[in-house]
Order: structure tokens, then sequence, then C-alpha cells
């Protein structure tokens, strides 16, 4: 750099997010008054720089930029209040400097990283062939935490704002160059280290030629040691030198350059500008849009997977407001002491002021300027909490990570649909907060019901703000319970989801008629009932049409046999929700006799897993016929479980078993006629596989029913003892093998079971019903029994007599 | 110390930390460069050193008391810089009392100032009691009383111990709640005081195994910063406390035995770990946990008395046979669960170990 450079340009090395920088950043921008700002991002983002400046516009907030024509394909550059670029930003556009963001362009970054998919994605079809299911979840990854992908085009993500050394860069062994000068200086880390030297001092305007002068060390340590940066880096670093170089052009006389520490070097040298222009041309672009969206301090620690997070947001929002060291230490003692006593912890002033006194021995003792944070979490652990974790952690979900949400102005360009959403959020009093919050809905209730219309909506579109926990809570069915959790990249879900309509309501009803257009028969079902609990009248038409055209013209009765349970929920309980059902019960109707006449063909012929794999749908549809409980329907469908159950019928012994259990419970068949049947499926001559498979689909997956139906175990056990003694030997085999299914515990409590039958009917002389009685001994508890039932003075002789029997 | 005294300290059973490592303490004292508080002997900064060990600006080495966290260590020592009482807690065998006694000689020269808390302490044992002949004599005067350790610590301004807090009634434990608020200890019988001396505090030892038995009030536990030690965190680090301790406990009891062999140490460490933990070190098998607390110190004592064993009964070097009889001791407390629980351990883990079939054997021989 020459010397001419050098009075024009100024270069800031920062860490992101550091508040030490900050501060240094804020009082040396005064003092110089630049007349131009270059920040380290995505040149895009000016477009909505002015907003910055608003008042409603509160950090954590994030610069979204995001491809058009998929959302999917987004990065943030979140920045907190104690950013050191925020802190620039808020200075230049406070006194109309102008501010460009210098670095590698995200449409650039974009498209080279969509290309370089295409390719992995060649090679995959050409590999393995699951080509389509790479490309998804590499994109996904994108989105959830695009930090988190180990190579390169994690850094493309343009979430790359720590100290850059320490990025993902696989060439680089040691992990964090920042942990060797912290261990060079005897620090535990890197990050100990850089907090006592730079985030936790008040003073130091030498800093940032300090800071320089460590970095260009371990740069010339790492080129050394790999070579010279390729790849984004190298082409990052050739866009920010040329935006300096145009800025110089344009004829700015004080230029302040705010960037990563680890760039500064890069910047400073001698590289001519036509090499730089070399590697720039022709790179490939795509179309991306930006805006602002609101952030969480928990998105912004490491422990999100963000790559250049820090470890503790709040202590550094903290560092950035103190005014003074002692007042540092002593109002984070007393935060934490507040937040003990809300959670019924005692401590007291006395003992704030023996933390404070304990953190700073400890941080002489270890010869600190002045208490940090290991000191103060473990004096507060010391002194308050008699040395246990446990409400530290407390501590440090609030206090040192924190649970901040950012808001954004509403002017900030925005998706339809997400302002639409903005607006239900006001309307019906849901507050998106970054802690996670149960619940619970009482549907009775109008707004509560349209709450749960929103989060069905949302849930469709894939915007999972709330889980559903309807199936834990089990409360009844006008309770709906959620998990509501509101996360910083719920954001580009709603932009994505934002191509389906402008409103919620538009948008769920044109995604349910997308998917039902391709669903198969079951999931339109799931989708029936996915838009009714959503309230999506416009939908239900559609999707009944495509329902029962589908359902006539299809050929699968065992589909037809799956959408049952579905549909005959959705007609049941429709109605609770306010909606009608009527036109979904009509659906049932059509549906069963389709279902009787084909189910014998469907079943025949199937091998013992093709059969076995059935058994959960043809139980849950009778639940479903029992459920709908409409004779004519429930007729049909008993009359083709009937067909089955013969041998000759062709159906898998498997699936006999079953029907002849679930005609058995619903009182079609007499237990004579299953006493039948288990003779004739367990007589020798059959198949010894198909006897225990019949046997065990019969009895069902758990002996607990065995146990406690009376009809049940009395046929078994007439069956058992009709067998003569060589018959038993020959069918032990299979009895064996089935009840070896049941678990240990099952099978002790059979047994006693079968010894107390046994030892009743001894006593009873082989008949339990047939039990003699005292007749006298019996009245004489009568008069008592009578009391207890409320019968006294009615005279119901019948009743006794009853008893008497 | 003159020859005399050094003769007689050299002919005691064991010696106090100070004059065990007097050489260590002066070399630290002399370069000690730090600010020191008032009636310390030396700095904080040096206590530290003094306890983790390390290397002096003259190249004299400093051995390490205490294996483990350096931040615990300071954390202790920070604390009784500023004058709160320090209660030291965990698990028994956790070095407590040993941590206890090393801060006390390296910030006062003196460890000895100490109450030994039993369920029969009393407050005469923690205050003052008289010589009754002389009360009788001549009246109630301050030749008649007879101090505790803990009023001369006072008076001195050095460092009392008070071991096992939690054993000592909660009546008599509440005694220290004026010494260590008001810094002082009033004689109303003379109607005198004695108010502490700069450089006095307490160091008390409390276990987990006793929480609840005479649990301390919460006007005692505000007066005290607690620091938890906890039990060593790898195999690697307990070996080494081990191996360290039992060497340097074979010198001091003049065993003739050769210093035990590393993989026999190990192997002691792993059973107690294993046990303590209920499960294999590479977490693949569970074991059941028998009731004794089998703390490191138990496995020092275990490989202590195989080096006796072998020393007087044996070739001189440390066998399986010499450790299997105390460590079959240190496992079974309870005859009978824990005799259970430790062949289940012989026959399930120590069996399939190839190499500790001389252990296994040696162990099966002892019951």
């Amino acid at each position: 750099m020459t010397m001419d450079d050098a009075r024009q340009i100024r270069i800031f090395g920062i860490r992101h997010h550091g508040p030490g920088c900050a501060r240094s950043l804020v009082r040396a921008l005064e003092e110089w008054q630049p007349d131009a700002l270059l920040i380290e991002g995505p040149p895009e983002g000016e477009s909505v720089l002015p907003l910055a400046a608003d008042e409603a516009m509160n950090p954590p907030v994030a610069l979204l930029v995001y491809a058009e024509d998929d959302a999917r394909r987004a990065a943030f550059y979140p920045f907190a209040e104690f950013s050191p670029e925020w802190q620039a930003l808020r200075h230049a556009l406070a006194r109309n400097v102008p501010v460009r963001f210098m670095d590698l362009p995200m449409a650039v970054r974009f498209a080279m990283e969509k290309a370089e998919e295409e390719a992995a994605l060649m090679e995959d079809e050409a590999g393995v062939g699951k080509a389509q299911d790479a490309g998804e979840d590499e994109t996904s990854v994108e989105v959830a935490d695009a930090e988190n992908a180990s190579d390169s085009s994690a850094e493309a993500e343009g979430c790359d704002l720590k100290m850059e050394e320490a990025e993902s860069d696989s060439s680089f062994d040691v992990a964090d160059p920042l942990d060797w000068l912290g261990r060079a200086a005897g620090y535990e880390s890197g990050e100990d280290w850089w907090n006592h030297m730079v985030e936790e001092r008040l003073d130091g305007l030498e800093l940032f030629e300090a800071i320089r002068e460590a970095m260009t060390a371990v740069r010339q340590d790492r080129e050394a040691r790999h070579g010279v940066p390729e790849g984004m880096e190298a082409l990052r670093e050739a866009h920010m030198r040329s935006c300096l170089r145009r800025a110089k052009k344009e004829g700015f006389a004080r230029i302040a350059v705010v960037c990563g520490a680890w760039h500064v070097p890069a910047l400073e040298a001698k590289v001519t500008a036509r090499d730089d222009n070399a590697l720039l041309k022709g790179l490939p672009k795509m179309k991306v849009a930006a805006t602002w969206a609101p952030w969480t301090y928990a998105g912004l620690s490491v422990r999100s997977g963000y790559g250049a997070g820090v470890t503790s947001p709040a202590w550094y929002e903290h560092l950035w407001r103190a005014e003074s060291e002692e007042s540092r230490v002593v109002s984070w003692l007393t935060r934490a002491a507040r937040l003990f006593r809300e959670e019924g912890l005692d401590c007291s002033p006395a003992h704030i002021i023996e933390s404070a006194r304990l953190a700073e021995t400890l941080a002489a003792l270890r010869e600190r300027p002045g208490a940090g944070l290991p000191e103060l979490c473990e004096a507060l652990r010391t002194v308050v909490c008699m040395g246990e974790e446990a409400p530290m952690r407390l501590v440090e979900r609030r206090l040192i990570t924190g649970e901040k949400l950012g808001q954004v102005p509403e002017g900030a360009p925005a998706v339809p649909l997400q302002r639409d959403i903005e607006r239900l959020q006001k309307k019906l009093r849901l507050k998106p907060e970054a802690s996670q919050k149960t619940l619970d809905l009482d549907l009775r209730r109008d707004v509560d019901l349209a709450r749960s219309h929103m989060l069905h909506r949302m849930n469709i579109l894939d915007i999972p703000w709330g889980t559903d926990r309807r199936e834990g809570g089990g409360k009844g069915t006008f309770h709906e319970l959620w998990l509501l959790q509101w996360e910083p990249k719920l954001i580009v879900d709603i932009i994505n989801a934002g191509s389906w309509g402008s409103t919620l309501q538009d948008a769920a009803v044109r995604r349910v008629l997308d998917l039902a257009s391709r669903a198969g028969l079951p999931e339109l079902a799931k989708l029936m009932d996915a838009a009714l609990l959503a309230d999506l009248g416009p939908a239900i038409d559609g999707l009944v049409r495509t329902l029962e055209d589908r359902a006539a013209l299809t050929t699968d009765t065992l589909q037809l046999v799956r959408t049952l349970p579905e549909l005959v929920r959705v007609a049941r309980y429709g109605d609770v929700r306010g909606t009608n059902a009527g036109m979904v019960l009509a659906l049932v109707e059509g549906m069963v006799p389709r279902v009787a006449v084909g189910l014998h063909a469907a079943l025949s012929g199937l091998n013992a897993e093709g059969s076995a794999e059935l058994l959960a749908p043809l139980r849950a549809a009778n639940d479903a016929m029992r459920l709908i409980a409409r004779e004519e329907l429930t007729l049909m469908w008993r009359q083709a479980l009937h067909r089955l159950l013969a041998e000759e019928s062709g159906v898998h012994a498997v699936l006999r078993g079953l029907c002849a259990r679930l005609l058995f419970d619903d009182g079609a068949l007499s237990a004579g006629d299953v006493e039948t049947l288990m003779g004739l499926a367990l007589s020798p001559a059959s198949e010894p596989e198909n006897a225990a498979a019949w046997l065990s689909s019969f009895l069902g997956e758990s002996a607990m029913v065995l146990l406690h139906d009376d009809a049940l175990w009395r046929l078994v056990d007439a069956w058992l003892l009709s067998l003569s003694a060589e018959r038993f030997v020959n069918v032990l085999p299979m009895l064996r093998r089935t009840f070896t299914e049941f678990s240990a515990p099952e099978r002790r409590q059979l047994a006693e079971r079968a010894r107390r039958t046994g030892i009743v009917r001894q006593a009873g002389a082989g008949d339990p019903h047939q039990v003699s009685w005292d007749e006298e001994r019996a009245a004489l508890v009568l008069p008592f029994l009578r009391t207890i039932l409320g019968l006294a003075g009615n005279g119901t002789g019948a009743k006794e007599r009853g008893a008497h029997e | 110390m003159n020859t005399e005294e050094s003769n007689k300290a050299a002919r005691v059973l064991r010696q106090h930390a100070e004059q065990q490592f007097a050489e260590e303490l002066d070399e630290l004292r002399k370069a000690d460069t730090h600010p020191r508080p008032a009636n310390w002997k030396m700095s904080p900064f040096a206590v530290c050193t003094y306890l983790m060990g390390g290397r002096l600006d003259n190249g004299f080495e400093v051995s390490a008391k205490y294996i483990g966290s350096r931040r615990l260590m300071e954390i202790a020592v920070a604390t009784l810089a500023t004058d709160r009482a320090l209660l030291l807690y965990g698990v028994p065998g956790t070095a407590k009392s040993w941590v206890s006694e090393h801060l006390a000689a390296a910030i006062s020269g003196d460890s000895t100032r100490i109450i030994q808390g039993t369920a029969g302490t009393s407050e005469e044992q923690m205050r003052y009691g008289w010589n009754y002949a002389e009360l009788l004599a001549k009246g109630p005067s301050r030749h008649a009383l007879v101090e505790s350790p803990l009023m001369r610590a006072m008076a001195e301004g050095c460092i009392a111990r008070v071991e096992e807090l939690t054993r000592i009634p909660a009546d008599v434990q509440d005694t220290l709640i004026t010494i260590l608020s008001e810094k002082s200890l009033p004689v109303p019988e003379l109607g005198e005081e004695v108010q502490a001396v700069r450089g006095f505090n307490v160091i008390a030892t409390a276990n987990n195994r006793d929480k609840g038995v005479n649990e301390l009030s919460s006007a005692l536990k505000r007066r005290f910063n607690t620091v938890v030690l906890p039990v060593p965190a790898t195999e690697d680090e307990e070996v080494a406390i081990v191996e360290k301790r039992v060497r340097e406990m074979g010198r001091s009891l003049e065993l003739p035995a050769e210093p035990p062999a590393l993989p026999e140490v190990r192997r002691v460490v792993r059973i107690f770990r294993e046990l303590r933990n209920g499960k294999t070190e590479d977490g693949k098998l569970k074991v059941k946990t028998p009731s004794g607390t089998l703390s490191t110190a138990e496995a020092i004592s275990v490989i202590n008395s195989g080096m006796a064993l072998a020393a007087h009964f044996g070739d001189g070097r440390l066998r399986a046979a010499d450790v299997a009889a105390s460590l079959v001791g240190a496992v079974v407390k309870d005859p009978v669960q824990d005799r259970v629980i430790w062949h289940e351990y012989l026959e399930t883990v120590m069996k399939e170990r190839g190499d500790w079939k001389d252990l296994y054997r040696a162990c099966r021989d002892v019951e």
C-alpha cells in the first residue's frame, strides 16, 4: 500500500459480532469522519440499506438474500446491536455517508453453487441413481443451517462472518489460529484470549493496528504451509479489492473499510487490477432479492451451527451497553440474581456482593484486567449455587446466550404472504417468540379456532412454526395442544410459500390442490383431513371430487382400504370444528361397497409377507367401520370378511386368523364357529407355519386381550381341553411358536390365569358356572347388598333371584 | 527447623504437609513476587502453583498436590483471599481433606489448627473450654480458659480447618455463624472477646453422602463459598493420582517393595471406575454398582496394602495376588449384596479380558 493510499483508505479488521471491536470502531469513525464506507457484505443488500436507520429496526436482524426463483437458496447476514458492521452502518447512515457492500455478490455465489450441485447431481445420477434425494437434501441443508456444510460451499452461504480463518477450509488442518495465539498467551482457548484482549476492554484505538499485525503473521504462516488461498476465498478477496479500487476512482477522500480481520492482509496485498478482473470475469449469475428478517440470539450463537457465531450473544450485548468495568460486573450479577429469584432460588444482595468480590479476586489471581465471563460464572456457581451445575444452565440460557428476538420495520420488502401472516399474528394475538411455548387451544372458542386454523394452514405450507401435539395429549376432540417456537429461518419458508398465493388461506388452498393432483388415495384422505383442520372450504369441494374420481377409477382395493379410516375419522369428528363433513360421509358410503366387492380378490394369493403388512390396515378399516356405525355398511363389510374365512378362499392363514378374530369380536361369529375354524386351522394336516400364523394373528399382538377377554379365553381354553393327549402333543410346537411371541411377564400371567381357572374348575366339578350355593348364607348378605345398590324398599324380587342364581 | 526437630519429624508416621513439603514452600516463598494478603505466607498465585505444581523461574520443580482442574483450585484460593469461608464438598475420597491441609499449609504455614467434626463435637470444642481446677481455685480468668484450635487461629491470623462439617450437630455448627460474619468470638464470662486477626479463615469439608444428616442452616450456608471436588474425570488422571500417592506413601512408610508397575495400578483404577460408573470403560457393558463409594483414596490404599504384602511376604514386586486380597475387601462392603455384584463383575467382565487371567484367578482364590 502506498503512502497515498494510507491517507485515503483505512481498513478496520474486526471480528464479526465483537462488542469491543464495535466500540473501538465507532470511536475511530467519529474521529476520522470518513466520506465513504465499504462493508464486507452482499452488494445486493444495498437496496434495503436505508431501512437499517429506521426506528422500528431492532436488532438482532439479518440481511436476507435469496434467489428469486427458489427461495430455498438463501443466505443470512445477521447483525446484532453490538456487531461492528451494524454500528458502522448506523454511523454512516446517520451522516449520509455512502455505504457499499463489497463482498462477492450472492448472485454469483448462488449461481456457482447451483452449477456445482448440478455437476454433483450428474455424478450421482450416473452412480447411485438417488439423484433426486441428494439434490433435495443438499438444498434443505442450505436453508436449515447453511453454515454446517463442511466444504468450501458453506462459505458461499455468506454466513462466514467470523474470523474467517476459522472457517471450514478443509485444507487448513489446525482449527483456529486464534487458538494458537490464545494458547501462546497462556489462555485456555482463542475465544477466552480474544475476549480478554479485545472484547472486554474499553480502550484501545491502536486495536486495529494490533489486529492487523496478528492476522498478517497468522496468514503468512498459513500461506507458507498451505499456499495462497484459492477458490471462493480468492474470488471474494479479489472482488473486495476491485470494489476498493472503484471507490478510489470515484474520488472519495477518506474511505473506511470494515471487514473480517482475516481479510485485512489480502486487501492490502499488492495485486494488479488486471489479475483481479481476470479472476472475476465471466462468473455466472442468478436473480436474487434482499430483505431484512428478524433474527434471534440463539441463531447468533455458535451452537446453532452458525459458522461465524459467538458463544455468548447476550453477554456481548451486556458488554456493549456497560459503561465501565465495575458497573458491568455488578449489573450482570444483579440480573443473574433476579433470574435466580424468579426461579425460586435464594439469592440475596449479599450473595451478589460476595460473588462480585470473588470474581474480581479470581481475575486478579489469573492476572486479568477485570472479571470476565468465566470468572463471573465460577463466582455465581460457588457462592450462590452451592457448587451445583444445574442452576447455571438457566444463566447460560437466559443471560449468556439470550432469548432476544429482533424486529424489522413494516416497510421492509416482504412477500405479501409474510404481511398476511404478520397481520394474522397481530389479530389473533399470537406473538412470535424465540423461546418454546405450549399453546392449549379450546376449539369451542372462536379465537382459538381461528388460531388453530392458522397454525394448520402454516403447516400445510411447510412453515413449521407450531407442532401439533394432538396425539400425545388426547384430551378430547375440542382441545389442541401446540408447541410454538419462532425461528428466524422460518422467514425463508414463508418466502418460499409465497409463490402459492398472497394470503395464508389462498396459498394453503392452492398448495393442497396442487398436492392433491399428484397424491395417491391414502394421501388424498390425509390431505382432506388437513384441509378440514385448516378450514380450507374452497379446497374441500375439489378434494372430494378428486377423491370420488380416484375411488371410482382405482383398481386397487387395498388403497381404498387404507383410505377408509382417515375418511371415516374426518366424517365422524369434522363436525366438532364447524366444518361440513357431510360430503365426506357420502364419499364413504360410496367406497365401502367397492371395498366389499374387491376385498376377496385383492387379498387372495398374497404370500405371507405381503399379507402380514395388511394386518394393520385391515384392523384400522374394521375399527373405522365400527366407528361409523351404519348398519348397511357394516353388514357389507362383515360379509366381505366372511368370505375370506375358509381355507379354500385362497387367502393366507395370517389374514384368515385376523378375520376370524374381528368377526368374533363383533359377535358375527359364534364361539362354536370359531372353535371349528380353529380346529381346522390347527389340524395336523395343515402346514405348521400356516397354523402358527393363523393362531398368532387370531390372538393378536399382545396377550392382554386374551388375558382379559373372558369369551376369548374360554374359547381357547375349551378348544385346548377338547384335544386328545396325542393331538395336543402334535399341536404343541405351533402353540409354542405363537406364545413365545408374547413377552415373558405376559406368558407368566397367562399361565397363572390358566392355573386359576383350573382350580375353579376342580372345585366346581368341572364347570365354573355350576358352583353350588349355600342358599341360607347367601341370603344373609342380601339386605345389605340392596342398601348398597340403592334398591331398598323397591322390593325388586327379580333382582334378588338374580343374585341367587 | 533445627536438627532435633527434623529428626523428630522424620520419626513420625505421617508428616504434616508443611513438614513434608517444607523445601517447596520455602522456594515458593523466595520466588514469590506477587502481592500477598495480610498474614499470608505467600501470594494466592503461589498457593495455586504449590497445589497444581509447576516450574519456578529459578528452575525449581514444584510437585503437583492436586491433580485435576486448575480452575477449581483458583476458585478455592480466591475464596480464601476474599475472607469468605471455604466449603469443600464431594463424595468421600475426592481429596477434600488433602486439599484443605495443603491450602492451610501454604497459606498459613500451619495445617494443625483442626477440629474433627463428629456427632459428639460440642460447643466447647468449637469455641473454648475451661480448666475446671483453675476455674474453681481462682475464678474465671483468661488463664483458666482452654482455647479451641479455632480460637487460636483467630488470634494468630491463620487458617482453621473443620473436617466433616456435616457430621457436627446443627446447633453446634451454628456457633460458626458469629465467627464467620462478625469475625469475633465473645467470651461473656470474662466480658471479653477475641477478634480475628487478618489472615484468619475457615476451610470446612463436607461429604455428599452425609447429605441430610446435619444439613447446614441457610444462615451458615450463606457464609461459605462451596467448591465441589469431582471424582477424577478420566482414567489416566486417576491412574496418575494413585501412582503418585502410592509412591509418596511407600517412601514415608519405608516399604521395601519396588514402586508398583503402572499396568497393575491401571487395572485397579479401571475396576474401581467401572464399578463406580456402572459400566465398562469402553461403554459397552453395564455392571452393577456396589454400596461402597470406591473412591480414588480407596484405590490408593488397595495398592498400598498390596505393596506391603509384596514387601513382607512376597518377592517385593507387586503381583495380582497381593492386590486381590485388599481389592475384594474394598469392593465388598455389604457381605450379601456386594458379594453378588462382585462375583458378577468377576465372571462377566474380568474373566473375558485375556490379559487379566492372573488377577481373575487371584480374586477367585481369595474367596
